[in-house]
Formats: C-alpha cells, sequence, structure tokens
C-alpha cells in the first residue's frame, strides 16, 4: 500500500470513528490532503529528539485551580433548549444501545 | 481432565468517585439525585470554546488515596483526551489519565496476610446518564465531570473470594481517609474484572475476559465464580477461550457475551492541550499522607491487642472510622472497653441505624455516653431506664444527669424507700402473698413486677426482689 492508499484508508478509518459520513469523492480528496499531512509528519520524524523530553504546552507547571466551590451554572435551561429534542428535562437522542 | 490444575488469576479495575462539592473541571455540584440536567454549564456540557479548570481538591483526594496505598507519585501530572463516539459523552472525548498516572506500584494489605498490588491510580471524569425508552434514549448529563478515580490492580488476586476481600478492604480504606464514600447504590463505586485460567505452576496469563456490569461487591464474587467455571469448562472440553468482553446478567446469573466489533475501541489519546501539566508539590504529598492516618487493617490489630474484644465486636467498631472513635473516646470517660463496646454495639447502634445521616447525624457526646454505661454497669439505671436516656441524649446535647432527673428515671435503690413500696404490694396482694407462703415461690416475681409498675420501672429489681424474700419469709416464721 503507497501513501495514498493508507491516507484514504485512514481517512475511512477516522470518519467511521467520529460517525461522519463522506462520499467517494470527498474519501479521495481528503485522502490526497492527508497524505501530505502524513509526509509532513515522516518529514519531522526525521529530526533527532533523542534525550529531549516531549513538550505538551507551552505553560509548564503553572496551571491555575480552581477552589472546590459550587456555582450554579443559571444555563441549564438554555443548554436543554438548544437540542433538537427532550423529554421530561432530558436530552432526546435515537436509540443507542451498546 | 482434571479441573484442578487450573489456577485462577483476576485483576479489578475500580472507579471511585472522589469526594468533593463541584466536578473536576467546572463548578457545577456533584450532589446525587438531582433533577436531570440542572447540574450542566458549559464546560460539562461540552461546548465549544470552553475551558476546564481543574478543582483542586480532586488532585489532593487522589493523592490521598495514592498515599494510602504506597504508591509513588508523579511529581507532575497532565491529562489526555480519551477519543470515543458515544451520547453520554457531549465531548466526544474523556479527560483521562493514560501513559503517566498520577500514581503507581502500591499495594493492599487483606486480613488474610496477602498483599494485592495496585498497578495504578489515575484521575478522569464520568459520562453523563442515558437512560433507553421505547423510541429512543434520553441523556442525562449531571454525572458528566463527575470526579473518578480509577484504581487498577495487578492480576495478583487468586480467587473470587479474595477479589470480594480486596474490594471490602478497598471501600474501608476508601471511607477512612474520607476519599470516597463508596456508595455502589449511587454509582460512586463501580468495578470491573479481568479473568483469566493458567496451568498450575505456568507462568504465562491465559487468555482473559473482561467481567462488566456488577453492582455490588457480592455480584462481582457472583460473576467471577461463575466465569471460572465457564472458562474452566471451556478448556476441559480442549477448546479456547475467546478474548471478550462479557456482561454479568444478574436474574439468570450467568455471564454473556457482549458481541460488539472491538474495532471500535480506538481511543486515539493524547495530551489534552486544554490543561496544561499540573506540578504536585511535596508540601501536598506530605500534608495528605499526614492525613490518611491509621487505616483499618492497623485499627483492628491494635483494638483486637488492646481492648480485649471479640472478633464480631471489632468487625463492627473497626467497620465504621467513626464507630471507632466514638468508641475510643468514650473510654476516656469510662475505661472498661467491653461495656463500653457492648453499649456501642447493641443500643447506641440501633439508635444510629435509624437516623438517615448514621453517624453523622448524632450530636451525644462521648462524655454522655460513657456516662449512661458507667451509670448502668453501677446499677444508677436500670437496663430499661439506661436504653431511655439513650434514646434522647443521642439526638442532644444534653448533659445525661439533666435527661434522667428531668424524665424521672433515677433507679430507685435505696432501702427504705423500697421497702415502704414492697410492703405497700404486701397488704394490696394478699392472693399472691399467700401462693408464695403454700410454696409457690415464683409468685415473688409478680410482686416484683407491681412494684415496678408503682415506680414505673425505676426500681432495682434485684433488691425489690431480695426485699420481698425477706418480708414474706419472716411471715413464715
Amino acid at each position: 500500500m503507497d501513501n495514498k492508499d493508507q491516507a484514504q484508508h485512514k481517512v475511512e478509518q477516522i470518519a467511521r470513528l467520529a460517525r461522519i459520513e463522506i462520499t467517494e469523492d470527498e474519501r479521495r480528496s481528503l485522502g490526497g490532503q492527508f497524505a501530505q499531512i502524513l509526509e509532513y509528519v515522516d518529514a519531522l520524524k526525521q529530526v533527532p529528539v533523542e534525550g529531549v523530553p516531549p513538550m505538551r504546552g507551552l505553560h509548564k507547571n503553572d496551571a491555575a485551580t480552581r477552589e472546590d466551590r459550587v456555582v450554579p451554572s443559571a444555563l441549564p435551561p438554555e443548554i436543554l433548549r438548544n437540542a433538537p429534542a427532550r423529554k421530561d428535562g432530558m436530552f432526546k437522542i435515537p436509540k443507542v444501545i451498546e | 481432565m482434571d479441573q484442578n490444575q487450573f489456577e485462577t488469576v483476576i485483576g479489578l479495575e475500580v472507579h471511585v468517585q472522589l469526594r468533593t462539592e463541584s466536578k473536576i473541571f467546572c463548578a457545577c455540584s456533584t450532589e446525587f439525585a438531582q433533577p436531570p440536567n440542572t447540574n450542566v454549564c458549559p464546560v460539562c456540557a461540552g461546548y465549544p470554546g470552553v475551558l476546564p479548570v481543574l478543582n483542586r481538591a480532586v488532585l489532593a483526594l487522589a493523592v490521598r488515596v495514592a498515599s494510602a496505598f504506597g504508591c509513588t507519585v508523579q511529581e507532575s501530572i497532565y491529562f489526555e483526551r480519551k477519543n470515543y463516539f458515544y451520547p453520554d459523552l457531549p465531548k466526544n472525548y474523556q479527560i483521562s489519565q493514560y501513559k503517566v498516572p498520577l500514581g503507581k506500584n502500591g499495594g493492599v494489605e487483606l486480613e488474610t496476610g496477602r498483599t494485592i498490588c495496585v498497578e495504578r491510580v489515575h484521575l478522569e471524569e464520568d459520562a453523563g446518564k442515558l437512560t433507553h425508552k421505547e423510541g429512543g434514549s434520553l441523556v442525562d448529563l449531571n454525572r458528566a465531570g463527575t470526579p473518578l478515580l480509577e484504581i487498577v490492580s495487578m492480576p495478583d488476586i487468586r480467587s473470587p473470594r479474595e477479589a470480594f476481600e480486596y474490594l471490602r478492604t478497598l471501600k474501608m480504606i476508601l471511607q477512612y481517609i474520607e476519599a470516597s464514600d463508596c456508595d455502589m447504590e449511587k454509582g460512586s463505586l463501580r468495578c470491573d474484572a479481568n479473568i483469566s485460567l493458567r496451568r498450575r505452576g505456568e507462568e504465562r496469563l491465559g487468555t482473559k475476559v473482561e467481567l462488566k456490569n456488577m453492582n455490588s461487591f457480592r455480584g462481582v464474587r457472583d460473576a467471577l465464580t461463575h466465569e471460572q467455571e465457564r472458562q474452566k469448562e471451556v478448556l476441559c472440553a480442549g477448546r479456547t477461550v475467546v478474548q471478550e468482553t462479557r456482561l454479568w446478567n444478574v436474574d439468570r446469573q450467568r455471564t454473556e457475551s457482549m458481541r460488539t466489533k472491538e474495532e471500535a475501541h480506538d481511543y486515539r489519546y493524547f495530551p489534552d492541550p486544554d490543561l496544561p501539566d499540573f506540578s504536585v508539590p511535596d508540601e501536598l504529598i506530605a500534608r495528605e499522607a499526614a492525613r490518611v492516618g491509621e487505616l483499618p487493617l492497623a485499627r483492628k490489630k491494635r483494638f483486637a491487642e488492646r481492648y480485649s474484644l471479640d472478633e464480631g465486636q471489632l468487625e463492627v467498631l473497626v467497620g465504621q472510622k467513626a464507630l471507632g472513635d466514638f468508641f475510643e473516646a468514650a473510654l476516656k470517660y469510662y475505661s472498661q472497653p467491653r461495656e463500653i463496646a457492648k453499649w456501642i454495639i447493641g443500643p447506641f447502634l440501633e439508635q444510629v441505624n435509624a437516623l438517615p445521616q448514621g453517624m453523622r447525624g448524632v450530636s451525644i457526646s462521648s462524655q454522655n455516653f460513657a456516662k449512661i454505661v458507667q451509670y448502668f454497669s453501677e446499677g444508677k439505671l436500670n437496663n430499661l431506664a439506661a436504653k431511655k436516656v439513650l434514646a434522647t441524649a443521642v439526638l442532644s446535647t444534653q448533659d445525661v444527669d439533666e435527661i434522667i432527673r428531668e424524665q424521672g428515671l433515677e433507679q430507685i435503690s435505696g432501702e427504705d424507700e423500697l421497702a415502704g413500696y414492697v410492703r405497700d404490694i404486701i397488704s394490696e396482694q394478699q392472693e399472691a402473698v399467700s401462693q408464695y407462703l403454700s410454696g409457690k415461690t415464683q409468685a415473688v416475681m409478680f410482686l416484683v413486677g407491681q412494684v415496678m409498675k408503682k415506680t414505673r420501672g425505676n426500681a432495682n429489681p434485684k433488691k425489690v426482689k431480695a426485699l420481698f424474700e425477706k418480708e414474706l419469709e419472716k411471715k413464715r416464721s
């Protein structure tokens, strides 16, 4: 499988995981874009990083935390109203059973 | 093939809800049984553009649990996104820890002397709750974002019974250190299990099956027992165990294959860019380690050595930390461990268990409690009166002496006063008296009963009986 085939396969896999339906055309064009991105990442892989600790962000160990105190949100009714369907105060969705 | 040639290998994954007021990454309440979707905000409902902010108390409690198990705690932690698509998860990812857990390599010592290694403890957020109805499913996000600690054991457990024992010990420890209430009915403790069989002496692990859907410790034990037997049968028949997830069906008392595509489980973990690293300072670790205090097993050993209580008493007193604390506090005022233990386990617990809040609803001081026990032991209160005083005192801070005076419950033990009652009854109950004199000595109990009635139960029955016998014997001669 070449890079392009691999990329198209990846597109299918990710679309399935994200429950996104894509057309054959989209699969082809996204596959092309994916292949480019993967090539770019392959290029990055050439950089020697032996002994360099992974960097997850620009801020290190100074993240703000909050006190354990309840502040009720005024928004629950709005949030529920945003749903396409509701029942008994809950979001109503197509039946799912795993 | 001999069924005993197999050794059972079990590992447990336990999720406990950490005891906080608010959720892990937002300020919504974690209170149980609220109307659906009232404890939600844009953060836990997964709205775009919002930022999670870590609750400090969650980190502290997680560090406390890790210390209690003797885990190594990371100097710095970070969160990862576990991506999957399911309607109970509004963001389509769960914030969790993956590559680097907050704590690792700890252990839980069981009463049997065996130690079950805790491979890792890590923080994550809970998902929402789904209810399936005709024509659709309903989503309640109140639970979404509830702080959870996942505790993963090594495959060190060797029987369903040991799994039960491990869970019982784990729960007690978490309650002792006030990290979680571990109430399975409220979903604050959940357990999944991995089980496999291998030939005795074999190092390599057999094919494992993951068990889910157990909602009590007994359920975990029963599901494991069933699955152990099922795998034995499969192996004895020369077939192989299929690696899969099976659900415990409590009604049919058997495990059933879940039959889903395993391919769906591709979580694509990566560090959550919305949450930077958090340092876990030494001071925090030291502070939380100090809060762990005496663990249940150590307390049980100490109580057994110091107070010569029997196993049943120890079980009850150690089972709830607050009860053991109360026991020792009461001993400071009346140092008769067996008497105090008897009154706590009997009449006191009866009162406490009737309170919706249990021990937290109790107002009585250990000093007042000790006094009641002492008064009973010294004969100042009879059994009935002592229980009556206790019933009032449990919910009050009033001094016991005052309660006794107000309720007129003080036992009458004065010879002169009692002799007066005895003489009155002898003249009133001629028939019983002649019965006694004609040899039916048990008639004396009827007479004692009459005095008890007159004194509303406050007379010292032993003394009354002795007085009757003395008076009646005089008549005989």
